[in-house]
């Protein structure tokens, strides 16, 4: 072993020894400390699918809002328009349902607040959709600084 | 009988000792002793053939207020290395009432030159895509870097080593943030790896 091979090394292990700092962060869509409730309105919306409740669930459990529900009568600070834009079937034996959505946020005065678009692809119609609502959610995740 | 057997095979050594020395002084040819044929290896110049070698190992990134440990592996010839990375992350300083202390993975892909290797030592240099998946946040939460690379190794053995990782991200997405603490503090932007590796030769 040369000198100048452990030198290199203890140099380079002396750069490790100083750990770096690493952040992993989210600010928010919007301003959850704002808008703390919201009110999920999905459409189309029927019995099988339950996008409305699912939706719910899913921002209940990953966003920043602290209160979600999807009854039209309570008083909110958002709400959030979803629009199942079309659900693609699969065009060859193998391939995915395609969901794709879009939405929109908005205050209890009608002013728009954040708006995108989603999609996901899953074997099933209903998959397809749940994972596309589920994108939704996750653009609301709660902020976050690790 | 035993006992003098032993006497006469250390008397025997000695001899051929004293002998090879005495030769070496006056310049004469050394009396042929056996070298065990793992010593003639270790001091050998690595085989110039173009032959393919593994490489793997276990590795710990030292970022501050994380646990990172994680496995690595590679393969190639004398001049290109590829590679990838799989390992956890935790944090160490939880944030006040957060219960959540696992992040996710970090995973690499790379691909590297190697300009200088020696039977001890050996540089390589090159770029790769780091994702973390933070799955331990939202299963959706995906940050992805762009990384320059460094690896250094030291070899203890033929087959086993010490090693420093150094990485840069000159591209990441903008939930990753190398270089700066939670508290928005700067810091140095190269994250280092250390641990430990063995190789097929």
């Amino acid at each position: 072993m040369k000198p100048t091979h452990v030198s290199s090394l203890v140099a380079l292990a002396a750069c490790a020894a100083a750990c770096v700092p690493m952040t992993f962060s989210e600010k928010g869509a919007v301003d959850f400390e704002k808008y703390r409730s919201v009110r999920v309105d999905v459409q189309p919306d029927d019995a099988l699918l339950t996008a409305n409740k699912h939706l719910a669930q899913e921002l209940h459990r990953v966003s920043g809002f602290q209160y979600v529900t999807t009854n039209p009568a309570q008083a909110t600070d958002l709400v959030l328009q979803v629009d199942i834009v079309s659900v693609d079937p699969p065009d060859q034996e193998g391939e995915n349902y395609l969901a794709k959505v879009e939405f929109a946020a908005y205050t209890a005065q009608g002013a728009k607040v954040d708006s995108g678009e989603d999609f996901d692809d899953s074997m099933t119609q209903a998959e397809a959709i749940e994972d596309a609502l589920d994108e939704v959610a996750a653009h609301y995740i709660r902020p976050y600084r690790y | 009988m035993d006992a003098l057997s032993g006497r006469g095979t250390v008397v025997a050594l000695i001899l051929i000792c004293c002998a090879r020395t005495a030769a070496q002084a006056q310049d004469l040819p050394p009396v042929a002793v056996p070298v065990p044929i793992e010593a003639t290896q270790q001091t050998a110049e690595p085989a110039q053939d173009s032959g393919l070698a593994a490489r793997s190992g276990l590795q710990w990134l030292l970022a501050s207020g994380k646990a990172m440990p994680g496995i690595f592996g590679s393969a190639g010839g004398r001049w290109v290395l590829v590679g990838m990375e799989a390992g956890l992350i935790w944090t160490t300083q939880p944030v006040p009432n957060d219960p959540t202390r696992f992040l996710g993975s970090q995973l690499a892909l790379f691909v590297l030159g190697m300009p200088y290797a020696s039977p001890w030592f050996d540089l390589a240099l090159g770029s790769g895509v780091d994702a973390y998946p933070l799955w331990g946040i939202n299963l959706d939460t995906w940050e992805v870097a762009l990384s320059l690379r460094a690896h250094a190794n030291l070899w203890i053995t033929r087959k086993f080593g010490l090693f420093v990782h150094a990485r840069a991200y000159p591209l990441q997405t903008a939930g990753l943030e190398l270089g700066t603490a939670r508290d928005e503090r700067e810091g140095s932007p190269v994250l280092f790896g250390i641990g430990v590796t063995v190789r097929t030769r």
